[in-house]
């Protein structure tokens, strides 16, 4: 077996006409952090910092970054799970910030988010159909046998048999757990989907087979997904598309295959490099990233990767550099991007 | 296994249960390898594999009572280590034999400064004065490459990012140049770009020291990177041995080939060809080999006899019926 020997994935689902399914712009939060005396905020920390994005039918955008990156914010601000500081999100034509709580609620079945770990907040006593049920419950969908009919589908769709319904959590593989996790997201009939980082906590063996549950999903019901991962492997694999962000900001966006193959910003590229790869080993050459991640309190001035970048000059420090067509579909906010 | 007169640790068919209220549970279920000077060995398994309970009980640091060494031995230096005095272990634990774990804040005590916290570590082992100790961790903070050393002495561990903090705590695991150092996936919690640090770090330190490394993780690509040989645990068992070039080309063991085919990146086609069904519960193995009924070489025999971990070349070592065909078969592929 050779690295990377795979074909050219299928075509990219994005379709050429169709309208973006959802629309972030210039979408900012902050945080408050630490509060005086008289409970006035002693600092801002800026998670996003005016970040925008697109999201078409049936797409699958992964969004990378290390911890700290704000990529984790970013995926439940665009929910209104968090409530964003600024910026606008457009849901299919709708503009969520529009919507008040009530509607906001309803609005929830079309937009759902899959956790980590789906069983964190969960009461561990109720049964597996109980679970789905209660998602179904809580978008007024399905009653009586029908509900219990559309418990049985939806854990069919996930890969769980019908049998499951009776069963505990505690009874269930980390895996079969985030499968149920999944039918609950999937309970309203979604659109789009937030994925947080769905498959790092399970084990390598069983990750390929909900990486392959979610691209079913997609082709099945054409879903939207934004898909949140520190993983590049997983998010090369599953993504048509890779935004990457680092301290709050998107620095490259660009179709999975042309990021993985020609990286642009010196962020990417130090990421791409330090991440272990097997059947390359140790024979690659390392791009070392200087110091630390700055804090997102007092970000640096001009471009936020500066401080790290091997690039870097003093005009750096001065300009904020905006994001620049690289190639088709393939934008980067450097002043000095690696040409493709 | 190689018959390495140079081995600096070697494990013997170790026995590791968990005593519950249903009766023992075989963790660690008949485990050997060695490791010598200078070499990194990667011990690479899945949850519930006993890849964590190998290294506890390495250094016998798993809780009295609720589990026991049912047998084996570990040879250390001149020490079988499932036999020694507590004594005797409390001398080698930190000196000889040094281990780091993944979560690096709770390793380092709140309280106490990384400056104390190494001259500590040192001055249990070596008959050194405090001002002394002070200035040979502040010497190992540089070897470790922590920026500004002089200055990260006086601060607490909640003061450094997590990157910096298990900098410190591979610092206080190398004060007293230990002989074996034991990794139980220190990188797990860390960022890619810090991940890539404390790896290089690793190995600079090993190749300066000649210290061996055993290195837990469930991460092949960690694997690839760090370790000249691996061993592959599925259930409590050795199923697969190889150094890693060849273990990584060709696996033979259908749980080991299972493994790459789950990479994302050997997708062939849109999907991954992921292993079915998921790792059994310790509390009720499977009969026969332990992956048969995940395993798409299973034939009936292999529900019945577990399989010995058989020698093939070049010190490869397999557990499978069937290794010899699935040898063939593989090569066959090679080829053409």
């Amino acid at each position: 077996m050779n690295a990377f020997t795979n074909q050219p994935l299928a075509a990219s689902a994005i379709p050429a006409v169709t309208n973006p399914l959802l629309e972030v712009a210039d979408l900012r939060k902050t945080f408050s952090v630490g509060r005086g005396l008289f409970g006035r905020p002693r600092a801002i920390l800026k998670a996003v910092s005016g970040v925008s994005l697109k999201v078409y039918p049936g797409e699958i955008v992964g969004l990378v970054g290390e911890s700290g990156s704000g990529k984790t914010t970013l995926g439940r601000c665009v929910l209104r799970l968090v409530e964003p500081s600024a910026g606008t999100v457009r849901f299919d034509g709708v503009d969520l910030m529009a919507l008040t709580g009530h509607q906001l609620r309803a609005f929830r079945k079309h937009m759902q988010i899959i956790f980590q770990d789906p069983f964190d907040s969960i009461n561990e006593r109720m049964s597996i159909g109980e679970l789905v049920g209660e998602a179904l419950a809580i978008h007024r969908l399905a009653k009586g046998k029908a509900r219990r009919d559309r418990i049985v589908e939806l854990l069919e769709q996930v890969g769980l048999r019908a049998e499951f319904a009776d069963r505990y959590p505690h009874t269930l593989s980390g895996g079969q757990r985030q499968r149920v996790g999944i039918a609950r997201a999937l309970a309203g009939g979604p659109q789009f989907l937030v994925a947080d980082e769905p498959v790092s906590a399970l084990d390598l063996s069983v990750q390929a087979q909900i990486l392959n549950l979610l691209l079913d999903i997609r082709d099945r019901l054409n879903v939207g997904m934004l898909f949140i991962s520190h993983d590049l492997s997983v998010v090369r694999f599953i993504a048509d598309r890779v935004l990457v962000m680092y301290l709050g900001k998107i620095v490259e966006s660009a179709p999975a295959e042309v990021l993985y193959r020609s990286a642009a910003h010196p962020y990417t590229q130090a990421l791409l490099s330090a991440a272990p790869i097997v059947g390359e080993g140790r024979s690659r050459e390392r791009i070392r990233l200087q110091g630390e991640l700055p804090s997102p309190v007092d970000p640096p001035s001009g471009c936020v990767f500066r401080t790290r970048c091997p690039k870097a000059t003093s005009e750096c420090a001065a300009v904020e550099p905006p994001m620049r067509a690289i190639g088709p579909d393939h934008h980067a906010a450097c002043l000095y991007p690696a040409s493709a | 296994m190689t018959d390495r007169h140079d081995a600096v640790l070697r494990v013997e068919e170790l026995q590791t249960q968990f005593l519950t209220a249903q009766g023992p549970v075989h963790a660690v279920n008949g485990v050997s390898f060695e490791i010598g000077a200078g070499e990194t060995l990667g011990l690479l398994g899945e949850s519930g594999s006993g890849k964590s309970t190998i290294g506890l009980s390495l250094l016998r640091l798993l809780p009295p009572g609720r589990s026991r060494i049912a047998g084996g031995r570990i040879l250390f230096g001149g020490d079988d280590l499932v036999q020694a005095s507590e004594e005797r272990l409390r001398r080698l634990r930190g000196k000889d034999i040094a281990m780091i774990f993944q979560e690096s804040l709770s390793a380092l005590n709140p309280v106490y400064t990384v400056g104390e916290q190494i001259a500590e570590v040192i001055r249990q082992h070596e008959r050194l004065d405090r001002r002394a100790a002070f200035r040979r961790a502040g010497e190992i903070l540089e070897m470790v490459g922590m920026p500004d050393p002089g200055r990260r002495l006086s601060e607490y561990p909640h003061e450094l990012s997590g990157g910096m903090r298990q900098r410190v705590v591979i610092a206080a695991a190398l004060a007293c140049q230990p002989k074996l150092l034991i990794c139980d996936e220190p990188t797990t919690a860390l960022d890619v770009t810090v991940q890539a640090q404390i790896l290089d770090l690793i190995s600079d330190i090993q190749r300066r020291t000649g210290m061996a490394v055993l290195f837990i993780t469930h991460d092949l690509g960690v694997v690839a990177e760090i370790a000249h040989r691996a061993v592959v645990l599925y259930a409590g068992r050795v199923v697969e041995e190889a150094d890693t070039p060849s273990l990584l080309a060709q696996p033979r063991m259908p749980y080991t080939q299972g493994l790459m085919r789950s990479l994302p990146q050997f997708a062939e086609g849109r999907r991954l060809a992921a292993i079915p069904g998921f790792v059994p519960n310790p509390r009720s193995m499977p009969s026969g080999c332990a992956f048969h009924p995940r395993c798409g070489e299973a034939r009936p025999d292999c529900a019945e006899t577990v399989p010995a971990l058989a020698e093939a070349e070049n010190g490869r070592r397999v557990r499978c019926l069937r290794w010899r065909e699935i040898a063939h078969q593989t090569e066959r592929r090679v080829r053409t």
